[in-house]
């Protein structure tokens, strides 16, 4: 084990550190406190990622056994279980004290009524043609529930909802690629809107982070999918650097390096398929030699990219 | 300067630290003028936050190197190495980099680029050669993570090579008992702590996958009585970790203790969801448990957040410590800096 305690007593007296800030640091440096509060974290996602998936099995191997009737009954309790647990902590803290479960919790309730609803659906049909629409219910209900509880776990759940809502999820078959960049894209924009209906919730600034890594990822990669079709290909590198340019602008606005990486990592994969499929053709040595030439002058972008920030920072 | 580069111990401690002060400014440890004021202080050694991709992209660049010599017809492995190693020399010299990820990845592959170059058919001893560069490689740019590779290269030879699953087993469970000995004890130098940190955390679970891969029978007594030594050794680990207070010792029992319950439940012959939705209760009632038992901790072992601990009843018993353990140097410092009555942040008049 490492301690950093003469650290913190040398940056004490060299004024680096104040008084104060030792002491809440010591204890933990001399593990007098020890924490496991990620340990249990990861626990608890670990225990709700298994129950959801143990449950989402049971559900299709158990249909004709209990019959829809009773398998939407019983998964709609347990989620309603889930949420009122929740519900009940936030009005009566004093009962009922939050703990790091509680967001957990409250993930798999919100993942146990997405399978329920989704079961419903493919049993009952009750939206027949428009099944898709379940998807845009399951966004608003996350949505709904992400700002009442506060959770940006929702959030993601929700916005990943709205993608599946857009078609985003559609299928990987050949001659879908087009359609599947067109509507990540789609997703990418109603993701920017809501970001900006966002603004009249000032308390729920934590969420703009949520909705910056979403814009960003579901654009980069429409506009690679892209890339790859060639009947798209110039307007695919074009929307490639135009987000990438604004997510470098990004990260240096706020000083969110990821922004950065998405950006050159974009970028790298980007241009190396260009110079390989357009410039190279089939040479081998000189695929290679791209290859190395994108790589390092990735490597050199994105350490410049860090030390900039470094600095700014 | 030696025929080696390398950061004094003090320095790759003041790196470390450095480092560490940005994850107390996001726990709320210290406050965002103190890690400007940190991270102001002169580095003689560089690293990056972004280590991992750009070792990543550097490894890419190594290969591609490689393989483009290769097609050319150069004696792709030399060459390789020469440019790959003398490059990272480079950057560690002039550039004084130190976990910055080019230079780590640069000489490993250059070192396994040469491995990969000899001549002749491929024999298992080529993982002694891969133990031995991974060992070098670790050592000279203090990446305990590379240690690690070369005991499991070497625990790979002797089960392949002997075709010893109990030599492979108890070399691991000996490398894991020494590098835990160490990993609980306080120790100085970041680089030797983060090697019996990471061995701690890696050579277990590989033996646990050593098990598995060689052990034909799973319901045979021998398989079981691996098994078995391994959840001893888990339960040790846990033991271990939570009274020495060593994250990492915790962490490889924990890791292990899932191995081999999973191992376990797989003998039990149950449906796939059953095993999933038993393991995830359990799972989620011990967690339940655990915080509900340290609900009200705050010192020792504790569920609350890191930097949520600071309560007006724990602050008096946290200022006692630094009390008896002021630094040497100015110890005169703080009234000449301080306010003219108060204390400990709440100077009045600073």
């Amino acid at each position: 084990m490492l301690s950093f305690e003469p650290e913190i007593l040398e940056g004490v007296s060299k004024g680096l550190l104040t008084e104060r800030s030792a002491r809440r640091l010591l204890p933990y440096e001399r593990r007098e406190t020890f924490s496991i509060y990620g340990e249990l974290r990861l626990a608890t996602w670990l225990a709700v990622s298994l129950l959801a998936t143990g449950i989402g099995i049971f559900v299709t191997r158990n249909l004709r056994q209990t019959g829809p009737a009773v398998l939407i009954t019983v998964l709609a309790l347990a989620s309603a279980a889930c949420y009122a647990v929740i519900l009940a902590k936030r009005h009566a803290p004093q009962r009922w004290p939050s703990s790091l479960l509680d967001d957990y919790i409250l993930l798999l309730g919100a993942l146990l009524l997405s399978a329920n609803l989704g079961y419903a659906e493919s049993q009952y049909h009750l939206l027949d043609a428009f099944w898709t629409e379940h998807f845009l219910l399951l966004a608003i209900i996350h949505g709904v529930s992400a700002y009442y509880f506060n959770s940006r776990t929702l959030l993601s759940l929700s916005l990943a909802s709205l993608a599946s809502w857009s078609g985003f999820r559609g299928d990987l078959g050949v001659g879908q690629g087009t359609a599947l960049a067109g509507r990540a894209l789609i997703a990418s924009a109603l993701t920017v809107l809501w970001r900006l209906g966002n603004r009249a919730f000032p308390a729920r600034e934590s969420f703009n982070p949520v909705f910056d890594h979403f814009i960003v990822l579901l654009s980069l990669f429409g506009a690679l999918v892209w890339l790859f079709d060639p009947r798209f290909e110039f307007l695919g590198l074009l929307v490639v650097i135009g987000v990438s340019v604004a997510s470098l602008a990004y990260a240096f606005k706020t000083g969110h390096e990821a922004f950065a990486v998405y950006a050159i990592a974009a970028l790298f994969i980007a241009v190396t398929y260009e110079l390989i499929h357009r410039i190279v053709g089939g040479n081998a040595a000189l695929s290679l030699l791209a290859l190395l030439l994108t790589s390092i002058a990735a490597v050199i972008a994105l350490y410049q990219v860090h030390r900039r920030l470094k600095e700014e920072r | 300067m030696s025929v080696f580069a390398r950061p004094t111990m003090n320095e790759a401690r003041w790196l470390r630290f450095s480092a560490l002060a940005g994850k107390w400014k996001r726990d709320g440890l210290i406050e965002a003028d103190e890690l400007t004021r940190i991270r102001a202080a002169p580095a003689p050694w560089r690293e990056s936050s972004v280590r991992i991709i750009l070792f990543l992209l550097t490894l890419l660049a190594v290969a591609a190197l490689y393989f483009f010599f290769q097609e050319i017809g150069v004696p792709a492995g030399i060459v390789t190495s020469i440019i790959a190693c003398s490059a990272a020399e480079l950057m560690i010299r002039r550039g004084r980099f130190l976990h910055v990820g080019p230079e780590e990845a640069l000489f490993l592959g250059g070192l396994f680029a040469l491995i990969l170059g000899l001549p002749g058919p491929s024999q298992v001893e080529g993982l002694l050669l891969f133990a031995a560069a991974s060992f070098f490689a670790g050592w000279r740019v203090l990446n305990g993570l590379f240690v690690v590779a070369g005991f499991v290269f070497i625990a790979a030879y002797l089960g392949l090579r002997l075709e010893s699953l109990l030599l492979a087993f108890l070399f691991c469970l000996a490398v894991t008992v020494f590098s835990g000995l160490i990993a609980k004890r306080f120790v100085t130098d970041p680089w030797i702590n983060a090697c019996a940190e990471w061995t701690v955390l890696v050579l277990p679970i590989t033996s646990f996958f050593l098990v598995r891969t060689m052990e034909n029978d799973p319901a045979g007594t021998r398989f079981q009585t691996y098994v078995a030594v391994l959840a001893l050794l888990s339960a040790l680990l846990i033991g271990s970790g939570l009274k020495t207070r060593a994250r990492f010792i915790l962490l490889s029992g924990l890791l292990l203790a899932a191995a081999v319950a999973i191992q376990l439940s797989l003998l039990l012959d149950a449906r796939a969801e059953v095993l999933l939705i038993a393991g995830g209760g359990l799972l989620l009632a011990i967690a339940w448990s655990v915080t509900r038992w340290l609900r009200d901790r705050v010192t020792g072992l504790t569920a609350r957040r890191v930097g949520a601990l600071e309560t007006p009843e724990i602050t008096p018993f946290l200022a006692a410590p630094l009390l008896h353990t002021e630094p040497v140097e100015e110890p005169a410092a703080f009234e000449q800096k301080g306010g003219s009555f108060g204390g400990a942040g709440s100077s009045g008049s600073f």
